[in-house]
């Protein structure tokens, strides 16, 4: 099968492309149209001054990091142990960490409000910081899969039980093992699941709505309906961020854990292998 | 390298035995470590969906019924889930054609490489650009005021609106959601086109096959199970989109998701027995089709070794 | 009038030219082998043969009909492949029955042929299977059938037997050359395994880096091969040093014992240093009513094999050379250190080189 100049491939990524730029530009351009009669940045002026954009998004900032914080101290200890000493938990595990794909948001915040509200045990919903606790945890569970999914193919990529059960061989205690081999190996896998976290929960709107929290997600629908440019300028802001956590993210997650930014682990490594 | 590093391990063991109180304090340790991960998803996952389950099967007495189920199937809730079934399955039916042959070209369709890597790439940010920003980035596209909606009506003199076309539709709603299906169904279907060995078209052609005799007799039925697959993760993606449609539609737009919704923030219903309900068939759409996915997942691997 | 022709191939992928003015006649119904290392061009012939490449140059001729410009689906050529390429999504009959499928056979002739077919490769009732379902050796096997089902002219094989077990393999072979005889198709075999090339063909081409190094039988390519290349290649091959005395009379001496060798380099002078090449097994160990030449020595290693014990022997002067000897229960093998006497005769040795020399040079 010879064949000369792939029309139909090259069709049929012009047609994609096309589908995938034209909003893009539409949305940039629309952007810009606020001021009658020229292009102007003032949208993004406008966008940028609102002290509402300045307060959800922090707010929103805030608890993704919690969240990436706190899913990271539940998942990366996990992982390790599972690999480690808990094979046969392993398939409850991973079977736990892919239930947040099947059950849906709005399911969950709903179990959540009902379960955590004025009158049960643990009553979250009743006080503010319970709530903001209740938010975080939430997208804790929404990024699980993510995180497991992250950090434990960054330890199965440097086979941890044989680097542990060899760091120890040669005298090094369990928590020398965890902070000097096991930390800096898995450490860019952390890192990409970081991001992914992130960008799931920045601009995250259910959760927030229902649990009424001042977060970036229902900011932006409330914009939606009150303005007609400013959300234009939201969206290119926040496709211009997703671009760049989700480029960070692929540059952390392909990484090997001995390349760039680590220098200290190779030397590290071969030192404490060699006999 | 593992293999050697493994039996340096074992060798230093094995010449000097590990006393026995350290055996024991590492076993109560293995299952301390798995504790905080199981009473976590236990507690903020497991009881509060069995808690919307045991709910949808009770009256608001506490009492067991079937009644909230089969109140799913009067006319307002049948039609949301009706409706939303319809979306997912557009949405997610021509993101996977359109995604099939997208990787199709990409891949196979003798173009340059660097393509290849632009479309992944772009693939895997568009792919997570969903929720709020997307509905606004349509709204300037698509909406009634939208750049191509205003191109097309001054420069090419077709008015979408008046044609009955609105982004706030059906299908307005199946075109917005194409900008993350397409995406994830390239990234998804990537690997089941690359696993299609050059070896099995030039088997083919020696053995008289044409182009298309290929694609239909090995070709696409190799690729069956992984499409439908796909498919499969598409809908279930499309199934629980929220976001995307109140940021579009308000809550006009009455598909599961938005009625729970509203459910939940004004008991709409006047039953939130009925709510536990919605939520409770929700999963299990989500359920059936994950599962059905992952059995088509087993089947594909199992062909491509 | 030869059934396959090649002229003058050549074939080159951006700079590098793989194949270089390759030309080959075969007579119908020779089971030919491409033998040589990897990156010879071998499997660049085969598939510029099948139709998947095309010849920068040159043509192609089968059964006198001009195939160059023919797509591989026109070519009417059965290919088997090294990892067996069968289609996953159907059973064996229906991979075996495709190339009938296509050609727009009746399902009854299909259904016949495919029976016929698996019998013949000895896996009848197996039409049910899929290729998950069956061994490597099956699944070529089955590979097998599927190309020869719809009677091709000629039957290219792409190493077809290196990705499966050694015990697979030597049984796999000589069932290939079983049904390519009792079909008598023109087969066109690819390997780097020496064996297995000289065990079923009828002749051998041996290339390297793109051109034929020898075409001829296997009894040829091995006892008089035309290159050192190809001496050193298949099998093995002592050497044994010596000076040149009389190079007129192709007189050299080795210690005090005078050889009268087949050949000598031309530019071999009297008190040059040479090497003699010999096959192993055309050296024995002397039992006292020997003809041609001795030479004694000591055993320097000697390792049993089993039926064959292969000895190290040192002549002195750095020439260890090696010997085997068959097992015999009532001897055991010498211990190493014990003296021997080797005889040879000077018609057994392959080549001569200028000593210096690189050995494949």
């Amino acid at each position: 099968m010879k064949h000369g100049f792939p029309i139909a491939s090259t069709l049929i990524v012009f047609v994609a492309a096309a589908y995938f730029l034209v909003p893009l530009y539409a949305t940039f351009q629309f952007s810009l149209q606020m001021k009658r009669g020229e292009l102007s940045l003032a949208s993004y002026a406008s966008v940028l001054a609102s002290a509402d954009f300045i307060n959800t998004l922090s707010y929103s900032a805030i608890a993704s990091f919690a969240a990436i914080l706190f899913g990271a101290i539940l998942v990366v200890p996990t992982a390790y142990w599972v690999r480690l000493k808990l094979q046969k938990l392993r398939p409850a595990v991973e079977f736990l960490s892919l239930l947040p794909l099947i059950i849906p948001p709005v399911v969950l915040v709903f179990g959540h409000i009902r379960l955590f509200g004025s009158s049960s045990i643990l009553p979250l919903t009743m006080t503010s910081t319970g709530t903001d606790i209740l938010l975080i945890v939430g997208y804790v569970v929404l990024s699980l899969p993510y995180m497991f999914r992250a950090v434990d193919n960054g330890m199965a990529a440097i086979d941890i039980a044989t680097l542990t059960e060899a760091a120890e061989s040669l005298g090094a205690s369990r928590l020398r093992t965890i902070v000097e081999i096991i930390f800096p190996n898995v450490r860019s896998a952390i890192v990409a699941g970081a991001f992914l976290t992130f960008s799931i929960s920045l601009g995250e709107f259910v959760l927030a709505s229902l649990l009424n929290r001042p977060a970036f997600g229902p900011y932006m629908v409330q914009l939606g309906e009150d303005r007609a440019y400013e959300p234009a300028a939201l969206a290119i802001l926040s496709f211009a961020l997703t671009w760049i956590l989700m480029l960070l993210m692929q540059l952390f997650a392909t990484r090997k854990p001995n390349q760039r930014l680590l220098p200290r682990f190779g030397t590290g490594q071969s030192r404490k292998l060699a006999p | 390298m593992t293999a050697m590093i493994e039996s340096v391990a074992n060798d230093v063991r094995v010449g000097q035995p590990i006393p026995t109180r350290n055996i024991a304090a590492r076993v109560s340790w293995s299952w301390l470590g798995a504790i905080p991960y199981f009473a976590f998803t236990t507690l903020f996952m497991l009881i509060p969906v069995a808690y919307l389950f045991i709910g949808a099967f009770q009256n608001q007495q506490g009492e067991f019924t079937f009644a909230n189920l089969i109140d799913l199937t009067s006319p307002n809730i049948a039609a949301s889930y009706w409706l939303s079934i319809r979306l997912s399955f557009a949405s997610a039916a021509i993101g996977t054609i359109a995604g099939l042959l997208l990787a199709y070209a990409v891949i196979m369709g003798g173009l340059p490489s660097w393509l290849r890597h632009a479309f992944t790439t772009f693939s895997g940010v568009a792919s997570n650009f969903a929720g709020v920003p997307l509905a606004f980035a349509f709204i300037a596209t698509l909406g009634r005021l939208g750049l191509v909606t205003i191109i097309l009506k001054q420069v090419f003199g077709i008015d979408l609106y008046a044609s009955g076309f609105t982004l706030y539709s059906f299908w307005g709603l199946a075109l917005t959601y194409l900008y993350f299906q397409l995406p994830l169904m390239l990234l998804v279907i990537t690997p089941a086109v690359e696993g299609l060995k050059p070896e099995w078209r030039e088997a083919a052609q020696s053995l008289g096959a044409n182009r298309a005799q290929y694609w239909l007799e090995v070709g696409l039925p190799v690729l069956t199970p992984s499409v439908l697959g796909c498919f499969l993760l598409l809908f279930a993606n499309a199934f629980g989109t929220l976001a995307t449609v109140i940021a579009l539609t308000g809550s006009n737009f009455s598909v599961v998701p938005i009625v729970l919704f509203q459910q939940i923030r004004g008991n709409v219903l006047y039953n939130p027995n009925l709510g536990y309900a919605i939520a409770f068939g929700m999963v299990v759409i989500m359920v059936l089709s994950n599962t059905l996915y992952l059995v088509l997942r087993a089947r594909a691997e199992r062909w491509q070794k | 009038m030869s059934f396959l022709d090649l002229h003058a191939i050549n074939k080159s992928f951006g700079p590098n030219t793989v194949v270089k003015d390759f030309n080959l006649s075969l007579a119908r119904g020779k089971f030919v082998s491409f033998l040589g290392p990897s990156g010879c061009g071998k499997t660049t012939v085969l598939r510029i043969i099948a139709g998947f490449e095309n010849p920068s140059s040159g043509t192609i001729h089968i059964d006198g009909q001009d195939v160059t410009g023919l797509t591989a689906s026109q070519r009417k050529i059965g290919m088997v492949f090294q990892a067996y390429a069968l289609f996953p999504n159907m059973n064996a009959a229906g991979n075996v029955g495709f190339g009938l499928k296509v050609a727009g056979a009746s399902r009854d002739e299909i259904e016949a042929r495919v029976a016929e077919m698996l019998k013949l490769v000895g896996l009848l009732g197996f039409e049910k299977r899929f290729p998950f379902e069956l061994s490597g050796g099956q699944q070529q096997r089955v590979a097998l059938a599927r190309a020869i089902a719809p009677r091709p002219r000629m039957l290219l094989l792409d190493e077809p037997l290196s990705a499966l077990d050694a015990k697979i393999r030597v049984s796999l072979r000589a069932q290939i050359r079983e049904i390519q005889r009792e079909l008598g198709i023109t087969t066109v075999f690819v390997t780097h395994d020496q064996e297995e090339a000289l065990s079923v063909s009828d002749d051998i081409v041996v290339m390297h880096a793109g051109l034929i190094e020898q075409h001829g039988n296997p009894f040829d390519i091995y006892n008089r091969p035309a290159t050192p290349f190809v001496a050193d290649f298949i099998g093995q091959l002592n050497t044994l040093h010596a000076e040149v005395a009389e190079p007129s009379r192709n007189m050299v001496r080795i210690g005090a014992a005078e050889l009268n060798v087949p050949s000598l380099p031309a530019i071999a002078r009297a008190g040059d240093r040479v090497a003699l090449k010999l096959r192993p097994e055309s050296m024995r160990l002397a039992n006292g009513h020997d003809r041609g030449i001795a030479l004694s020595g000591h055993v320097a290693h000697a390792s049993f094999l089993g039926s064959v014990v292969r000895l190290g022997i040192d002549l002195g002067g750095g020439d260890v050379v090696k010997l085997d000897s068959f097992n015999d229960r009532q001897t055991l093998p010498p211990e190493v250190g014990a003296p021997l006497t080797i005889t040879f005769l000077v018609d057994d040795i392959v080549s001569t080189q200028m000593a210096n020399q690189q050995r494949s040079a």
